[in-house]
C-alpha cells in the first residue's frame, strides 16, 4: 500500500487556486448571498475530504459489488428529476432538498460515477469479449440510459460527458478496429449532413456501403452500415431542431462571438478580454478590473478560469494547465499499474470525464470551444460538481493503493 | 494480452494535443494580442463624467449683466431602483408644484434612465432631499439668463438647451467665455453601473472669463426703444442703428428692429437674430457723398467755395438721366453736399476720377470687413475701376452701385469725427478672470485718411447740412450737429432697375461737432409715407439724441469694477423684473441677488410682483412673487394691434410675440381675432382677415 503524495499535492494546489479565483472573484460584491459562496465552498472542501478518506480505506470490492446499487439509484434519481427537479434558466438539472437547508444537487453528477463503477464491474468479468457484438451493446446500453434521461432534462454538455468517457473505456478494452472505424464513419456522416448536404450525405453513405462490402462481402452488415448512416445523417437535422433555442445560440455564437456580442457571444468575448487583458504576468491578485467589476456572469463558476487569467496572467494559467496535465497523466498511470481491470476501467473512466472537462470548460474560457454549462473540476464553485470530483478521486486514489 | 502501444496511450496523446491548442490559443490573447485586449478591458470599465463649467458673465461697460449663467438641477431616476415611487413622486410633487401623478407615471416607467425633471432652480433643488430619494440623480446645469430680455439680444446672442452659444458675443468669444468643465473619473462595471475610480483625482470645473462689453446699456435701451418708435411711426420693415465713440471705434450701442428676446430665443426665426449692422449690405444713396467730396477737398481739386453748374436738375450721361430732387442752378461745393446735389457730386466727381474715387472709397473701409469682432461681418461690394462700366463714375459718386454695410459707414464718418483717423470698431472691451482684468482692448487705427483740415472742413459741411440742408430736422437746440442724409432707392424685386416705392433712408450724425463725443447711425429700411432721410432718419437721430441728453453724464473706467459691484449689493437692491419669466428663472435671479421672496399661487409663469421692477429695497425686504399654472411654453403675451398693416407685417408682428396664424385673403389686415391688447397665450393661433388695399 503506497500512496502518491504528489498527486495529492497536485490535487490541493489546483483547489487552493479554485479558492483564490473564487475569492477573487466573490470579493467585495454587495450582496451577502454571494460572499457566503466563498464559506459554502470551504465547507464543500471539508465534505469532500472526508468523502476522500472514507472511500481510500474501503475496500475496491465493496464499490464491485454495488456496482449495480448504484447505478440503480442514480437511474431512479435521473428520473426523479424530470418530474420534481428544481427549473434552472429552462431546464431542470437539479433535486432540493428542503431538509438540508434547501441544498441543491445534480443528480447527474453521481450518475456519471455509478455508469464507470457498472461499466468496470461488467468489462472486468472474464466473458465479456468486446469483439462480440452483444456485449458491445450491453456497453452501449449501460451508457445510453442515463446519457438519454440527461439529454431529456436537457443538459447536452453532461450527455457529452458520457460519450467522453465511453470512448476511451472502449479502446482500453480492445474493441475491433473495424468498430471504431463502424462509429467514426457515423460521425463522419453527422458533420457531412451538418456542413454540407442531403447530397453529399447520399454519395457519402454510398461510398461507406460500397467499402463494407468490399471488405466483408455481407450483405447484412452492408445494409445495417447503410440504413445507420443515413438514419443518422437524416436524423442530425430533426435533433438540431429540436434543440433549446440557448443552445443553438451558443452553438452559434461559439462559431461566431463578435456577431451577437450582448448576447450569447457576450461571454465568450467578456472571458476573452478577462484573460487577453491579463497579459503575460496578470494584474495581480484581487486586480483583474473585468472580474472586480463583474464583467463575467458566472465567474466564479464556469469562468474561474478566466479570474485566474486576468489576475496571473499568462504565468499563472499555465502552471494551473502544468498541474492539470499531470493530475490527468498520473490518472492514466493509475489505469496502467492498476492491479484490476476493474480498477483499470474506473481511472480510466474517471481520468476521461476529467480530461474532457478540463478540455471543454478552459476551452470555453479561451475560446476555442461552444459556451457550456460544464464546470472545471477541482476549481469551479458548486457543491455537486466538487463533491463528485472528489468522490472521484477518492477512487482513483483508492486503485492506485489498492492490491487485487 | 496488454493492449498496444497506440491504444494505451491514446488518452494521453489526445490530453497533450488538447494542452497544446490551448496553451496556443492563450500565448495568442495573452502574449500576442494582450495589449489590444487591456485597452478593450480599459475602454469597457473606464468613463469620464463632465461636469459642466459655468460660463462667464457678459456684462455692459457699466457692469450691468447682460448675460449671466444661473444654477439649475436636472432630476433623473433609474425606476427600477426607486424602492417607493409614491413616496419619491410625493416629495417632488410637493416642492416643484406639479401633479404628483406625472412622476408616479415617469418613476414607474420601464426605461432604464428617465428625466424627473430638467432644469430646476437651486433654491428648489436643495429643498428635496437626496438621501431620501433612493434611486433618484441630480445633476447641477447651468442655463444663460438674460435679465435686460430683448436688449442687445442680438448682440449678446443666445444658447440653446444644452447651454451651447448660437450666436453673437457668447459665440464668437465662446473660447474665453465656456470655462474648463470639470471630470470625475468612474468605472462601470459589468451591470452598467457607475462606481467612482478613486485612483484618479477628480478635477474641479472652472467657470469662465467674463466679458466687459462696450455697450452702454442705457444708450442702448434708448436706441433700441426710439428705432422701434420711428420704424413704427413710418410703417418701414426694419431699422437699424448704431452709437460710436468716433475716436475709440468702441460700439457703445448697436440695435436692429425686429429684435428679439435671447430669452426666448427658439420662438424667433434666424432673421431677427443676425445683427444687421454688419451682415446686411444696402445701397447707401447720398450718405456715400462725401466720399466725392472727401477726395476733392483732400486732393486740391476743389476749395469748398469753388462753384460747380447744376444743370437746372436733370443732366444727361451716356444715356441715363441724373436727377436732383430740386432743381439748382450754381452752388458752391458746401452747398452741393449740404443740398445733396446729385448733379453737383457727380461733376466733381468727373475731377477727381474714377481712380481716386475708388481709392478714397477703399481707404475709408468700403468694400472690405471693418474687422469688429462680431461674427457674420460682410465686405460689401466695391468694384475694381477697371470693372465700372462708363455711367459707373456717377453712380459711384453718388452713393450707387456700391454696396455697404452700416458698419462701415458709421466707421467711415468716425474718421471725420475724429480728424481723419480710420479706426478699428470693436464691441468687446475687456475680458475679467475672477474680478481681475487680464485683457483689454486697446483702440487701433487702421489708416490715416484725410488730414485734420480736410475732417474739418467736412464737419464743417456736416454741420452746415444739419442748420440749413437736407437734415434740418436733425437739430438739436444748443447743440452743434454734424450729419448727412441719405435716400436711396431699392434695388426693385425683380431685379431690374430701382424701385419707385422702396427707400432706404439713413442718417449718420456726430455731436458735439466741435468735440464729437457719439456718432450715430440711422438706417431705415422701406418707410412708407415719406421716405427722405431728412425726413425719416433725421427726426430720429434727433429723438435718440434728445434722450441721451438727459442721461447723467457718466466717465467711467474698468478699473472700477470689482469695488463697484460689492458696493452696490450691500446696501439696497433694485427690483428687477420677474413678470412673464418662468418661475425658475425667476427664483435663480433671486437667489443669486440674496433677496427674500415669497410664492403666491401655484404653477411655473411669473404674472407679477411685489414691489414693483425698478423700486429699491433694502436686503430684509421680502418680494412678493404671483404665480399662475400656465405651462412652460404657454406664456401671456398681449395682442398686437395688426389692422391696416399689411400681411407681411402682421406676420412679422405676431412672430414677434409668439402668436401662430392664419390668414385669409392677402392684402391689408381688416380685422382680427383676438382683438387687441387681450392677453393671449404665447402659441395660440390668431386669424387674420385680409382684404386688397381700396384705392
Amino acid at each position: 500500500m503506497k500512496l502518491d503524495y504528489s498527486y495529492l499535492i497536485v490535487i490541493f494546489l489546483l483547489i487552493l487556486a479554485g479558492f483564490i479565483a473564487i475569492y477573487s472573484s466573490t470579493y467585495r460584491i454587495d450582496t451577502e448571498l454571494v460572499r457566503n459562496n466563498f464559506y459554502k465552498q470551504l465547507v464543500w472542501f471539508f465534505v469532500g475530504v472526508i468523502c476522500v478518506l472514507v472511500i481510500v480505506y474501503l475496500p475496491l470490492k465493496f464499490f464491485y459489488h454495488f456496482a449495480f446499487f448504484f447505478y440503480g439509484i442514480s437511474i431512479i434519481l435521473l428520473a426523479l428529476v424530470l418530474f420534481i427537479g428544481k427549473d434552472t434558466g429552462g431546464s431542470s438539472r437539479w433535486i432540493s432538498i428542503k431538509y438540508f437547508n434547501n441544498i441543491a444537487f445534480q443528480p447527474s453528477e453521481f450518475a456519471k460515477i455509478s455508469t464507470v463503477i457498472l461499466l468496470g464491474r461488467f468489462l472486468s468479468s472474464k466473458k465479456v469479449n468486446l469483439s462480440s457484438l452483444k456485449d458491445i451493446l450491453i456497453t452501449l446500453t449501460i451508457v445510453l440510459i442515463p446519457l438519454l434521461l440527461i439529454i431529456k432534462e436537457p443538459d447536452l454538455s453532461t450527455a457529452f460527458v458520457f460519450i467522453a468517457l465511453l470512448i476511451p473505456v472502449l479502446i482500453w478494452n480492445n474493441i475491433p478496429i473495424n468498430y471504431i472505424l463502424f462509429f467514426s464513419f457515423l460521425l463522419i456522416s453527422v458533420l457531412v449532413i451538418a456542413i454540407l448536404n442531403l447530397y453529399f450525405l447520399i454519395g457519402w453513405v454510398f461510398l461507406v456501403s460500397l467499402m463494407t462490402y468490399l471488405w466483408q462481402r455481407k450483405l447484412i452488415l452492408v445494409s445495417v452500415v447503410l440504413i445507420l448512416n443515413l438514419g443518422v445523417g437524416i436524423l442530425t437535422p430533426v435533433l438540431w431542431n429540436g434543440l433549446e433555442s440557448y443552445q443553438k445560440q451558443r452553438i452559434k455564437a461559439f462559431i461566431d462571438p463578435g456577431k451577437d456580442p450582448k448576447g450569447a457571444g457576450y461571454q465568450v468575448l467578456q472571458s476573452q478580454t478577462a484573460i487577453g487583458s491579463g497579459g503575460i504576468t496578470g494584474k495581480g491578485f484581487l486586480k483583474g478590473t473585468q472580474t472586480q467589476l463583474r464583467f463575467l456572469p458566472a465567474q466564479h463558476t464556469d469562468f474561474v478560469f478566466s479570474v485566474i487569467g486576468e489576475e496571473f496572467g499568462f504565468l499563472g494559467v499555465c502552471s494551473i494547465l502544468v498541474l492539470f496535465l499531470i493530475f490527468i497523466l498520473k490518472g492514466i498511470n493509475f489505469a496502467l499499474s492498476a492491479r484490476s481491470k476493474f480498477g483499470e476501467v474506473i481511472a480510466i473512466g474517471f481520468t476521461s470525464i476529467f480530461l474532457f472537462q478540463i478540455f471543454v470548460n478552459i476551452g470555453m474560457n479561451v475560446g476555442i470551444m461552444p459556451v457550456t454549462g460544464l464546470p472545471l473540476p477541482l476549481m469551479s464553485y458548486g457543491g455537486s460538481s466538487f463533491l463528485s470530483t472528489m468522490l472521484m478521486i477518492g477512487l482513483l486514489i483508492n486503485v492506485s493503493m489498492k492490491k487485487k | 494480452m496488454k493492449a498496444p502501444f497506440l491504444r494505451i496511450n491514446l488518452t494521453g496523446i489526445f490530453a497533450s494535443i488538447v494542452w497544446l491548442c490551448i496553451v496556443l490559443k492563450l500565448l495568442h490573447i495573452q502574449v500576442i494580442k494582450g495589449k489590444f485586449y487591456e485597452k478593450k478591458a480599459i475602454n469597457q470599465h473606464s468613463g469620464v463624467i463632465e461636469e459642466p463649467a459655468q460660463r462667464g458673465t457678459i456684462f455692459d461697460r457699466n457692469y450691468k449683466k447682460l448675460a449671466l449663467d444661473l444654477e439649475f438641477y436636472d432630476f433623473f431616476a433609474t425606476p427600477r431602483n426607486v424602492k417607493n415611487p409614491e413616496r419619491v413622486a410625493q416629495f417632488f410633487a410637493r416642492v416643484i408644484r406639479t401633479p404628483k401623478r406625472d412622476f408616479i407615471r415617469k418613476l414607474k416607467s420601464k426605461k432604464g434612465f428617465v428625466y424627473l425633471i430638467r432644469n430646476v432652480d437651486a433654491v428648489r433643488a436643495n429643498r428635496l432631499p437626496m438621501k431620501k430619494l433612493k434611486g433618484v440623480s441630480r445633476k447641477k446645469v447651468y442655463h444663460r439668463y438674460y435679465p435686460y430680455g430683448k436688449f442687445a439680444g442680438q448682440i449678446i446672442g443666445c444658447t440653446d438647451i444644452d447651454n451651447k452659444p448660437l450666436t453673437g458675443i457668447d459665440l464668437k468669444y465662446n473660447n474665453v467665455l465656456k470655462g474648463t468643465s470639470g471630470k470625475s473619473y468612474v468605472k462601470y462595471d459589468g451591470k452598467g453601473r457607475i462606481i467612482p475610480d478613486l485612483s484618479k483625482k477628480h478635477k474641479k470645473p472652472v467657470k469662465g472669463k467674463d466679458i466687459i462689453l462696450t455697450i452702454d446699456l442705457e444708450l442702448q435701451q434708448i436706441c433700441e426703444d426710439e428705432l422701434e418708435k420711428g420704424v413704427k411711426s413710418c410703417n418701414a420693415k426694419g431699422g437699424t442703428s448704431i452709437i460710436m465713440n468716433p475716436f475709440t471705434g468702441e460700439i457703445l450701442a448697436m440695435a436692429s428692429y425686429p429684435g428679439y428676446d435671447p430669452n426666448m430665443a427658439r420662438y424667433y426665426n434666424s432673421e431677427v437674430k443676425k445683427i444687421k449692422s454688419i451682415t446686411d449690405i444696402f445701397e447707401p444713396g447720398s450718405t456715400f457723398k462725401f466720399v466725392t467730396i472727401s477726395a476733392a477737398i483732400e486732393e486740391n481739386i476743389k476749395k469748398p467755395d469753388d462753384i460747380v453748374y447744376c444743370e437746372n436738375g436733370v443732366m444727361k450721361v451716356y444715356d441715363h438721366i441724373i436727377r436732383d430732387v430740386k432743381k439748382h442752378k450754381w452752388l458752391s461745393i458746401q452747398q452741393v453736399f449740404e443740398k445733396s446735389s446729385n448733379i453737383g457730386t457727380y461733376k466733381i466727381a468727373t475731377k477727381v476720377g474714377k481712380e481716386r474715387l475708388y481709392k478714397y472709397a477703399r481707404n475709408y473701409g468700403f468694400g472690405k470687413e471693418t474687422g469688429i469682432d462680431l461674427i457674420g461681418e460682410v465686405p460689401g461690394i466695391l468694384k475694381f475701376p477697371k470693372d465700372w462700366s462708363g455711367i459707373s463714375l456717377a453712380e459711384v459718386s453718388i452713393g450707387y452701385e456700391v454696396a455697404v454695410t452700416p458698419i462701415q459707414m458709421i466707421n467711415a464718418y468716425s474718421a471725420i469725427a475724429n480728424g481723419g483717423n480710420l479706426m478699428k470698431p470693436y464691441i468687446v472691451k475687456a475680458v475679467v478672470d475672477r474680478g481681475k482684468i487680464v485683457w483689454s482692448a486697446k483702440p487701433e487705427v487702421i489708416r490715416k485718411v484725410i488730414s485734420k483740415r480736410t475732417a474739418n472742413i467736412l464737419t464743417a459741411f456736416m454741420e452746415g447740412v444739419v442748420k440749413r440742408g437736407t437734415g434740418k430736422k436733425a437739430k438739436v437746440k444748443n447743440l452743434r450737429i454734424a450729419g448727412k442724409t441719405g435716400t436711396a432707392q431699392k434695388v426693385s424685386i425683380d431685379g431690374k432697375g430701382y424701385s419707385r416705392k422702396n427707400f432706404i433712408s439713413s442718417f449718420v450724425g456726430f455731436f458735439p461737432s466741435e468735440k464729437p463725443e457719439y456718432i450715430i447711425l440711422i438706417k431705415i429700411d422701406s418707410p412708407k409715407g415719406k421716405y427722405y432721410g431728412g425726413e425719416v432718419a433725421a427726426p430720429l437721430f434727433k429723438n435718440i439724441v434728445q434722450k441721451i441728453l438727459l442721461l447723467p453724464r457718466k466717465n467711467v473706467s474698468t478699473k472700477k469694477y470689482v469695488i463697484k459691484t460689492d458696493k452696490n449689493s450691500q446696501e439696497t437692491i433694485r427690483v428687477p423684473d420677474f413678470r412673464n419669466i418662468e418661475l425658475n428663472d425667476a427664483l435663480s435671479l433671486i437667489n443669486s441677488l440674496n433677496i427674500k421672496y415669497v410664492i403666491k399661487g401655484k404653477g411655473e409663469l411669473v404674472v407679477s410682483q411685489k414691489p414693483s421692477p425698478g423700486k429699491n429695497i433694502k436686503k430684509s425686504d421680502f418680494v412678493t412673487i404671483f404665480v399662475d399654472t400656465l405651462k412652460t411654453q404657454n406664456r401671456l403675451v398681449v395682442m398686437p394691434n395688426v389692422i391696416g398693416l399689411s400681411a407681411r407685417r402682421a406676420i412679422n408682428e405676431l412672430a414677434y410675440y409668439g402668436i401662430d396664424f392664419k390668414i385669409a385673403g392677402n392684402g391689408v389686415v381688416k380685422k382680427q381675432v383676438p382683438v387687441p391688447g387681450k392677453k393671449v397665450l404665447r402659441g395660440r393661433v390668431s386669424y387674420l382677415d385680409c382684404s386688397p388695399v381700396s384705392k
